[in-house]
């Protein structure tokens, strides 16, 4: 019983330490080290845009670039994906694919987490009435679809979209709605024994609320994330735009309590020896 | 539109015509270029149109119309059209207005690495001087106004 009782921490620490070494394995794209106007086809180091930049009167209007946004008090560089500068002459989606990259991850005792910034740009005061989709995608490393968060825009009532997401390609409608120029923190968590998808208020003012919960999913690796914008109005009929910031893919360390528990159970195991 | 009096002038130019698309709409970022595909000698291509419109203290009408497309030539390279419409519309009495079109085709040979040779350029101008505001038929603004980018809490709380 001895041996045992000081074993099952020791195993535990072992466990933890292996977690703390992949605590720190995460990957943050928070677009600071890029340059105002940079572009998303060539510029951003870890991303690729899969609809070319349209060019007329010798200048390039692009599809996907950086540009400066304030989700929480502070400008700062941002993704923006969508038709305020440009659009697909044909409609087509525009796809931007960050690389994530993320292997090792050990389930069910892990709990991967992705999450971003997210808001909707689109003035109503503009010429331009037509709205689009958004969607977030986050694919495994073999491109398989493991958990995405889509924006409709809302029947009816200018400046909402209706919010769906799922796991495995399979998406879900709430009842929640993102109402453009309203800064948001998405977080997708791949948890044991459930896929939770929550939001948040971007400046921390509405704090983090799980909005829908999905089955587990056997994550191993987090390969990319797919920013994509859908048109759906008439082509050229709209002028919105998904922003996007502090993309994050992490394996969260262990916490300091379940440390503490532990050590506590160690100590406790040799005070009884 | 109904015209009464026409002045038609054509003339062809050559020679360099750099800056000569920049100064005619400034492109900056309240003017949103609308990208469409057009049919042009059986070529799917893409258009590309910006225009916008200013109206004057006392009422006169400016609109400048620029579109753009590149259609093949049929012999490996392409020709690049740029055309520059400038419509003033000048309130007279009421709400009738005299109206003068100007435009300007610029055609620009393209070879296959898309280098391009000596333009050309194609001038009209035509003036209506009885129109009613509502057979001016001007063509609508591109014009772009950005939102603020600062961000608000979300006004909807989650369920």
């Amino acid at each position: 019983m001895k041996t045992q009782f000081q074993a099952l921490p020791l195993v535990g620490i072992s466990a933890l330490l292996s977690f703390s070494a992949q605590g720190a394995t995460s990957i943050t794209y928070n677009f600071e080290s890029q340059s105002d106007g940079d572009l998303f086809a060539g510029d951003v180091a870890g991303w690729t845009q899969d609809q070319p930049n349209l060019v007329a009167f010798g200048t390039t209007f692009p599809l996907g670039y950086i540009a400066s946004s304030n989700f929480s008090g502070v400008p700062t560089n941002a993704g923006h994906l969508g038709t305020q500068r440009a659009n697909t002459p044909d409609n087509a989606s525009t796809t931007l694919t960050g690389v994530l990259g993320l292997s090792g991850i050990v389930g069910p005792t892990d709990i991967p987490q992705v999450n971003l910034n997210l808001a909707i740009i689109d003035n109503p005061g503009d010429v331009f009435a037509g709205r689009d989709a958004f969607s977030v995608v986050v694919k495994s490393g073999a491109g398989a679809v493991m958990a995405e968060i889509d924006f409709t825009p809302t029947s009816g009532v200018e400046q909402f979209w209706d919010i769906s997401a799922g796991i495995s390609g399979s998406s879900s409608a709430t009842a929640l709605k993102a109402q453009a120029g309203q800064g948001y923190l998405f977080n997708i968590n791949f948890g044991a024994s459930e896929t939770s998808f929550s939001l948040a208020g971007s400046g921390g003012v509405i704090p983090n609320t799980v909005f829908l919960t999905s089955a587990a999913l056997a994550v191993t690796d987090f390969g990319t994330i797919e920013i994509i914008h859908n048109p759906l109005a008439p082509v050229g009929t709209s002028a919105n735009t998904l922003t996007f910031d502090n993309v994050q893919a992490s394996i969260p360390e262990p916490s300091g309590v379940a440390l503490l528990l532990l050590g506590s159970l160690g100590l406790l195991g040799r005070r009884r020896s | 539109m109904k015209l009464k009096i026409l002045f038609l002038t054509t003339s062809i130019l050559a020679g360099s015509l750099l800056g000569t698309n920049a100064a005619f709409i400034d492109l900056g970022p309240n003017v949103k270029v609308v990208f469409t595909q057009v049919t042009v000698d059986g070529n799917v291509v893409t258009q590309a149109v910006a225009t916008i419109t200013e109206t004057a203290i006392d009422g006169t009408i400016t609109v400048k119309k620029q579109t753009e497309v590149v259609v093949p030539d049929g012999s490996g390279g392409f020709v690049k059209t740029v055309t520059q419409d400038e419509t003033v519309a000048t309130l007279t009495s009421g709400t009738s207005y005299t109206v003068t079109t100007s435009s300007e085709v610029l055609t620009t040979p393209l070879d296959d690495m898309m280098v391009e040779g000596t333009t050309t350029t194609a001038a009209t101008t035509s003036t209506d001087p009885v129109v009613d505001f509502d057979d001016l038929d001007l063509p609508p603004s591109t014009e772009f106004y950005p939102v603020d980018d600062e961000f608000v809490a979300p006004g909807i709380s989650p369920a």
